[in-house]
């Protein structure tokens, strides 16, 4: 299932994120916990988009993200 | 009832002050009076008020927390940070919600002291991922905080400026530890790592951070309001002020009682406030501190609630989680169900607890099921013994 049929859009997102177009390092974490509370799960693009803006690897993120069993993750989009 | 509670972190729990976030409410009630007075006063002065108090961290630890305080605030280094670790997930304990819950700005209050005294402009508050509704009413309560200039710049019409953001947990156990809880803020995986550097020198992203449990920082309004003298009345000489003990198990009113530390024994604890044993069992073991601390048989029921008596009992009171079990369980039971536990939430950086703990495990569950060797009994012991203080995570 894509993410957009979950309730997700990139316009929200954005909106989620701010219109800053870096992530601070302490931002990470609370913003992917508020697209993980408004859509249901992080989409696979939100990761890319996220891991780009904060400087860190795509592998960092995923590795840090899947340490905690409250983490709902979607493969596609 | 012979013993009752003695209300102080508790006070304004069920009030008119807790039901809404009214600040109002709060100040009528004696609140903001602490951080005015610390205001008025330097953040040296602040640390020295709060080390007289002698205050330990109430997160299990027990770390003298004006001493604590002091090491962050004597670091030159800039930015520091103030964490508050709402992530406490230790089987049995339930105090932290009570508080953010029912006494939030008592808590917020408590960051900002502590905040001022250790010269941090930047804070977070990282909850449990269980809690959610506090997390709805942490949301809301900033918003009214920031409008009552208590956040931002300029607090209370002082020179002091405080950022609050509040995180929320996603389920992990291992983030209630301190530095595990900074490497999930920083978006590392959530591990923890060797001491030193302690979080004091070298915490989140890499600057002077100041931890502390939730309990510990209500206590500082009451401090810094009354005076330390003052709060060192109740509780005893060594273990001043008051504990909130989350009561669970196999009694009949199981709940979150404030005592004055010293003032009761376990006995009294479990009888007069908890209404004594389901079915008028007698007890076969009781856990002080919470699931992590050691099991204490029923001879050691007498012994009054300070931190040195319980450990001299053989177990540390940790975080105030009293687990109280009762005649027909089994210990084996009792241990694997913990172990399971553990074994589970092991963060897997560590050596005695990622395969440890699973091996004890493993060992308990043949003997459960009948299968077990003396020689199995004796490994057991040994790996037990070897696990012991080789954790980072203790």
């Amino acid at each position: 299932m894509a993410a957009a049929q979950r309730g997700f859009s990139w316009q929200a997102y954005v909106g989620l994120a701010g219109q800053e177009p870096s992530v601070a390092l302490g931002e990470v974490f609370r913003l992917l916990g508020r697209v993980q509370d408004t859509f249901g799960s992080v989409p696979r693009c939100v990761v890319v988009d996220v891991a780009r803006r904060a400087g860190m690897s795509e592998a960092r993120l995923y590795g840090a993200l899947t340490a905690y069993p409250g983490s709902r993750l979607l493969r596609e989009a | 009832m012979s013993r009752s509670e003695t209300l102080v972190l508790k006070r304004r729990v069920g009030s008119a002050a807790s039901a809404s976030l009214g600040l109002a409410a709060y100040e009528a009630t004696g609140g903001l009076a602490g951080l005015r007075r610390a205001l008025a006063m330097s953040p040296a002065e602040v640390v020295a008020e709060i080390k007289q108090s002698g205050l330990t961290g109430r997160g299990g630890a027990g770390f003298p927390t004006g001493t604590k305080l002091e090491f962050v605030g004597s670091q030159t280094r800039c930015p520091k940070y103030l964490v508050c670790n709402a992530a406490a997930g230790e089987p049995g304990t339930g105090k932290d919600r009570l508080l953010l819950e029912h006494d939030p700005w008592a808590v917020l209050e408590g960051m900002l002291i502590a905040a001022y005294a250790v010269g941090a402009k930047e804070g977070y508050a990282y909850l449990r991922g269980e809690y959610e509704p506090v997390y709805d009413l942490w949301d809301r309560l900033l918003g009214v905080a920031e409008q009552a200039h208590l956040l931002g710049h300029g607090i209370l019409g002082s020179t002091f400026s405080f950022r609050l953001q509040v995180v929320r947990g996603r389920g992990l156990y291992i983030a209630g530890e301190e530095l595990a809880l900074i490497a999930s803020l920083e978006m590392q995986r959530p591990t923890s790592r060797p001491r030193p550097p302690y979080p004091a020198q070298s915490g989140l992203f890499g600057q002077p951070t100041s931890v502390h449990s939730v309990e510990t920082l209500a206590n500082l309004p009451v401090i810094l309001a009354d005076g330390a003298p003052a709060w060192r009345r109740l509780g005893t000489p060594e273990g001043p002020g008051t504990r909130l003990l989350t009561l669970s198990g196999d009694v009949c009113r199981p709940g979150i009682y404030e005592l004055a530390l010293g003032s009761a024994s376990l006995r009294e604890l479990i009888d007069d406030l908890g209404g004594g044993v389901t079915g008028g069992r007698a007890v076969k073991a009781v856990q002080p501190g919470d699931g992590s601390s050691a099991l204490l048989g029923a001879g050691a029921l007498d012994c009054p609630l300070t931190a040195g008596a319980i450990r001299e009992a053989g177990s540390p009171l940790g975080t105030g989680a009293v687990l109280v079990y009762a005649a027909p369980r089994s210990a084996l039971d009792i241990v694997t169900g913990l172990l399971d536990f553990y074994a589970e939430e092991s963060c897997g950086r560590c050596m005695p607890c990622r395969l440890g703990v699973l091996r004890m495990r493993d060992t308990l569950q043949r003997l459960n099921a009948g299968q077990g060797s003396p020689e199995e009994v004796k490994r057991l012991a040994e790996i037990g013994q070897s696990c012991l203080g080789r954790m980072s995570v203790p």
